[in-house]
């Protein structure tokens, strides 16, 4: 146990060393001036001196995707609950959530300023978008790829609309709602932070998003690094808590797990 | 038990699945149905289930149409081809299944819940999950989710088909010794004719294109039968008759 410990963490942990140990060579031999690459111990020096503001940033960013990826999860399962119960619906209205996937956000961004004014709300939509497709598509397979045998089964004993949805099709669902919500939970927090390059700026609080705009327009590069790290592991935080709760829901669905 | 006359099924690309197939299932008997791959036995199985309906001809199941039959709500219990098991719900929670369904749902009764799992060998594993079952287990939960609200006919599409030959033959043995207790009449689709001979009463087999019986078969060994059955001569030369008809059936 403790030597898969060693395998798993030690190998990617010593390449990061030593590209940072080359990469704090690099600089300080061919004197690369700051704002172009700053020194890992100068990004390190920033992260400590900023860590109050990077931190609130964080937070800030993670709860405007959390936000986000809720409406996502609820919204776009009411939708593929729909596309599920009705043929017409789905065929209708399909092309239209594959519209989601295909436009780029930064076209629609100013349209959802105008809508929503810049802030919070803007932010929050903006992850929406970008998060709900994923939940639409594998909610609506889940909800429809049920085994024709079980089907059969259940017809057999006069199951009512209600018990195939309720015993069939939404335990069903399940497995591939988790995988949508993984999928979805690491796209809201791009969302997050593009919404707010876009309307992030003009109140009080802020997130990642605006202080990578501010800081890369002052030509703080140690700073704007922090703010790709904090990002980063922003993304990986809440990317793996939805896969932890994942699993946890999916130990009863062992089957369908990977 | 049940009765097709001069049945046919046409789909509507004009494919013609079955045409002028009759066969009798007696009350309490257990009868196979062999033939070869694509001959439409399933088919067969579904329109006794009352899951598709004939484009002609006349099916009565104790004298009543299928639709008839599932409208009086006297229940056909399916055996599929795979265990078609719920993986989120324990072995358990799959036999209390069919006691949930319907207009009127009713609580499943724990002692006939155990009783059946004793029945078929699950009890110590009630709890597990299927994906926790090896096949043969896994089968056997099914044909006890398929006997437990006590059926008076049962149909089996090719139920231990993917099973390795000793899981399948012991399968065999306790589906037999299941069927002398409660006597349900049963319709068992196989392509394996050793097996088709050790179960039944009766083994039609079926030709293919369109779909219809072309040769029937009493099987007069007694019961109870035992597994040494497989090895007498009389067992061999039935099913080496039966073989041949299949064969000429399928070229």
């Amino acid at each position: 146990m403790k030597g898969a410990w060693f395998r798993v963490v030690l190998p990617p942990l010593a390449l990061f060393l030593l590209v940072a140990a080359v990469w704090q060579a690099m600089v300080m031999l061919l004197n690369v001036p700051p704002y172009v690459l700053p020194s890992p111990a100068r990004i390190l020096a920033t992260v400590e001196e900023q860590a109050g503001p990077l931190v609130g940033a964080s937070l800030w960013t993670a709860w405007a995707a959390f936000c986000g990826f809720s409406a996502s999860l609820l919204i776009g399962t009411l939708i593929a609950f729909a596309f599920s119960q009705s043929d017409i619906i789905r065929r209708s209205m399909y092309p239209y959530a594959i519209f989601l996937q295909t436009v780029p956000i930064v076209a629609i961004a100013p349209l959802i300023i105008i809508w929503f004014g810049t802030g919070f709300p803007s932010i929050v939509f903006v992850s929406f978008i970008i998060s709900l497709f994923p939940i639409i598509t594998n909610a609506t397979s889940g909800l429809t790829s049920v085994d024709s045998n079980l089907l059969d089964l259940f017809t057999l004993h006069h199951a009512t609309r209600r018990q195939i949805l309720l015993k069939l099709r939404l335990p069903n669902a399940v497995p591939h709602l988790v995988t949508g919500a993984r999928i979805s939970s690491g796209l809201s927090v791009i969302g997050a932070i593009v919404g707010e390059f876009f309307a992030g700026y003009g109140s009080a609080q802020h997130g990642l998003g605006y202080l990578i705009v501010l800081t890369s327009g002052q030509l703080k590069t140690a700073y704007l690094f922090a703010c790709i790290g904090a990002s980063t592991a922003l993304g990986l935080i809440i990317f793996t808590s939805v896969g932890l709760v994942g699993d946890a829901i999916l130990s009863r669905w062992q089957e369908t797990r990977r | 038990m049940v009765e097709a006359r001069d049945i046919a099924l046409h789909y509507a690309t004009g494919t013609v699945a079955l045409s002028g197939l009759s066969l009798t299932l007696r009350r309490h008997e257990f009868a196979s149905i062999v033939g070869p791959s694509g001959c439409g036995k399933s088919t067969l199985l579904r329109l006794v289930a009352g899951l598709l309906s004939p484009t002609s001809g006349d099916l009565r199941i104790d004298g009543m149409s299928p639709a008839e039959s599932r409208a009086a709500r006297r229940d056909v219990a399916f055996v599929f081809q795979f265990p078609t098991l719920l993986p989120w719900r324990t072995v358990a929670g799959n036999l209390q299944l069919p006691f949930e369904l319907g207009a009127e749902p009713q609580c499943a009764d724990p002692d006939r819940l155990q009783a059946m799992l004793e029945l078929v060998g699950l009890a110590p594993f009630c709890n597990a999950m299927p994906h926790q079952l090896s096949g043969g287990m896994q089968m056997r939960a099914s044909l006890a989710r398929a006997l437990i609200l006590r059926p008076e006919l049962i149909l089996l599409d090719e139920p231990f088909g993917a099973l390795d030959d000793m899981t399948r033959q012991r399968l065999n043995e306790d589906l037999l010794a299941l069927w002398q207790r409660d006597r349900w009449s049963a319709l068992f689709i196989t392509h394996n004719v050793f097996e088709a001979v050790f179960l039944s009463e009766r083994v039609y087999v079926m030709g293919a294109r369109p779909g219809r019986v072309v040769a029937e078969f009493a099987i007069p060994f007694p019961h109870p039968r035992q597994a040494q059955l497989r090895a007498e001569p009389a067992f061999a030369e039935l099913a080496g008759r039966i073989s041949l008809a299949l064969r000429e059936a399928a070229s």
